[in-house]
């Protein structure tokens, strides 16, 4: 069974392109699971509209078995943490962090979808760039494929896992 | 010093009880507790909340080892308990957030940093601050109005950080040397322009003798004497109101008319200073009586509400340079978006919309410059290399 763990931007993108509730049901169609950390909940607070600010709520999709919550302690972030170099690694939010520290314990079957540059390029330092999906592609493969902004599309993702690669080859941003 | 050791110190360090901590984390009193005595185990939402509310990275807590040395901060007038904590704490993050922007950017300037006088305490002279002055007003080309490019040489030849937040009383202001980040200012925003340009030559000075009046391993509550805040002022006076600019201007208005009220505004509209700092230069540049200055500033205060009818403006919430380095660093991919709303001091929404724009802006300006044809030198752009 595929896991896919979302971060804030691309929960916020997806309310704000108004497919979140047609991609919770695709996704269940499939028997995947859609992971979402316990920090990264308390970050979406809303999405913008031409009308104004639309709170987001989660917690029905929750109750509905929709979606899934998991919380790390900090003993696994500093775990996670304590291979970088503090001074040259990309600096991450605690809900990115949480999210990658969550994949590396628990690689099998699991893809994080992001939009954010320092996560992929964090993949590319842990020589784990197949565990990043772009959201262009995670909504292609579903089946809800549509045009999107270079943020979230696989050529974006391409380029930052890259140079998370370089550093990785040159050992930069380890201790 | 272990997690738990350093969520208590970090609690302490805000001048907080465990209670308040309660009140604006909503996690219960015994789950602290537990945290602190090593008994329970936080989770990352909850390090995320108390990090928030400690001005520190999660990173702090997540570090072994000492806690590192904490940069002491010089007040004029320390405001009082709890919001000094608060605000002390809110510029530290800044200096140590901006100098985590230069290091991922690789843009730490070392070539030029601020003169470094140090000079014996029992040296310092009035007609020494003075000769000062003028020596860091020439060096740094500080010309016909200094206070109308003082924040400029300072943040961008310099490299001073300078951060404007609000706080009472709107008096003071404060200067730190950091380890890390160097040397920083905290100026007040409710002040008006010409009162921050004032502060900011004045808190320069405590920079300039930082080795002087602090010595090299400064202690937290070494406040500075009245001395040396008399020295600071003379010195923020002789800089930014330039004893042979002030004299030539004052002919000037002699010349015009007589010296009168409406002149002593036009001058400090000239240099963009306060007209009480414009009145107590002229007194010691003329040796001129307290009393003779004290009524004209009581005069003046009689017409300030007509005569300061000056426009001021917002300071900027952040400096320019910490802007543009948080966009090129989240352009980069070298912090997260998440981090980048924290150090903008905006939301998650408004930091996602700053990166769909950094990230279309760079896709084009990509996209223009890989269509462009190679030319005979095998240089991709439109321009021959000679």
């Amino acid at each position: 069974m595929r896991r896919i763990l979302l971060d804030a931007n691309v929960i916020i993108k997806l309310h704000e392109l108004g497919v979140w509730t047609e991609v919770l049901l695709h996704v269940q169609k499939r028997g995947w699971r859609l992971l979402v950390a316990e920090t990264v909940v308390s970050e979406v607070d809303y999405f913008r509209t031409e009308e104004g600010h639309v709170p987001i709520d989660l917690t029905q999709d929750f109750q509905k078995e929709l979606l899934d919550r998991f919380d790390m302690g900090a003993e696994s972030l500093r775990k996670f943490r304590s291979g970088f170099d503090p001074l040259y690694a990309p600096e991450l939010d605690p809900g990115e962090t949480e999210c990658l520290a969550f994949l590396v314990e628990n690689p099998e079957s699991t893809l994080l979808c992001t939009s954010d540059s320092a996560a992929f390029r964090t993949l590319g330092l842990l020589n784990r760039s197949e565990k990043g999906i772009s959201l262009e592609e995670f909504l292609q493969q579903i089946g809800l494929g549509r045009r999107l902004p270079y943020q979230y599309t696989e050529k974006f993702r391409v380029r930052y896992t890259h140079e998370g690669q370089r550093d990785f080859l040159q050992r930069r941003g380890f201790r | 010093m272990s997690l738990a050791e350093r969520l208590k110190w970090a609690r302490e360090a805000m001048g907080l009880r465990l209670q308040d901590v309660f009140r604006r984390t909503e996690i219960g009193i015994s789950t602290l507790s537990d945290f602190e005595n090593a008994v329970r185990e936080p989770r990352v939402w909850q390090l995320k909340r108390l990090a928030e509310l400690y001005h520190r990275p999660l990173s702090f807590f997540l570090e072994e080892g000492p806690i590192p040395h904490q940069p002491v901060i010089c007040w004029r007038e320390r405001p009082s308990s709890p919001q000094v904590e608060e605000i002390e704490a809110q510029f530290l993050q800044l200096a140590e957030q901006y100098h985590r922007l230069e290091v991922l950017c690789q843009e730490r300037q070392t070539e030029v940093s601020l003169p470094d006088w140090d000079i014996p305490p029992h040296e310092m002279t009035y007609p020494l601050v003075q000769r000062l002055a003028q020596q860091f007003r020439s060096q740094s080309q500080l010309d016909s109005c200094p206070a109308c490019e003082l924040l400029w040489v300072l943040e961008e030849v310099y490299q001073v950080k300078v951060f404007h937040l609000p706080f009472e009383p709107t008096g003071t202001a404060a200067c730190a040397w950091g380890e890390s980040f160097g040397p920083a200012i905290l100026l007040n925003a409710r002040n008006v322009r010409w009162r921050r340009n004032f502060d900011l030559a004045h808190e320069l000075f405590h920079l300039l003798t930082w080795k002087t009046f602090r010595g090299k391993l400064p202690q937290p509550g070494n406040k500075p004497s009245e001395q040396e805040e008399r020295f600071a002022t003379c010195f923020a006076s002789n800089l930014l109101l330039p004893p042979e600019l002030l004299q030539q201007t004052l002919e000037e208005e002699q010349r015009a008319g007589g010296f009168t009220i409406p002149a002593i505004y036009r001058i400090a509209q000239r240099f963009d200073v306060s007209m009480e700092a414009v009145i107590w230069q002229i007194r010691f540049l003329y040796r001129m009586s307290d009393d003779w200055a004290s009524r004209c500033i009581q005069q003046c205060k009689y017409l300030k509400d007509f005569w300061e009818n000056r426009a001021s403006d917002s300071p900027p919430r952040l400096p320019r340079r910490y802007e543009a380095l948080a966009q090129k660093a989240l352009q980069q991919g070298l912090i997260s978006i998440g981090v980048f709303a924290q150090y903008m001091d905006i939301t998650r929404q408004e930091a996602l919309i700053w990166a769909e724009h950094l990230a279309e802006a760079q896709a084009s300006s990509l996209e223009e410059f890989s269509t462009g044809e190679t030319n005979s030198s095998g240089c991709k752009c439109d321009h021959q290399i000679t």
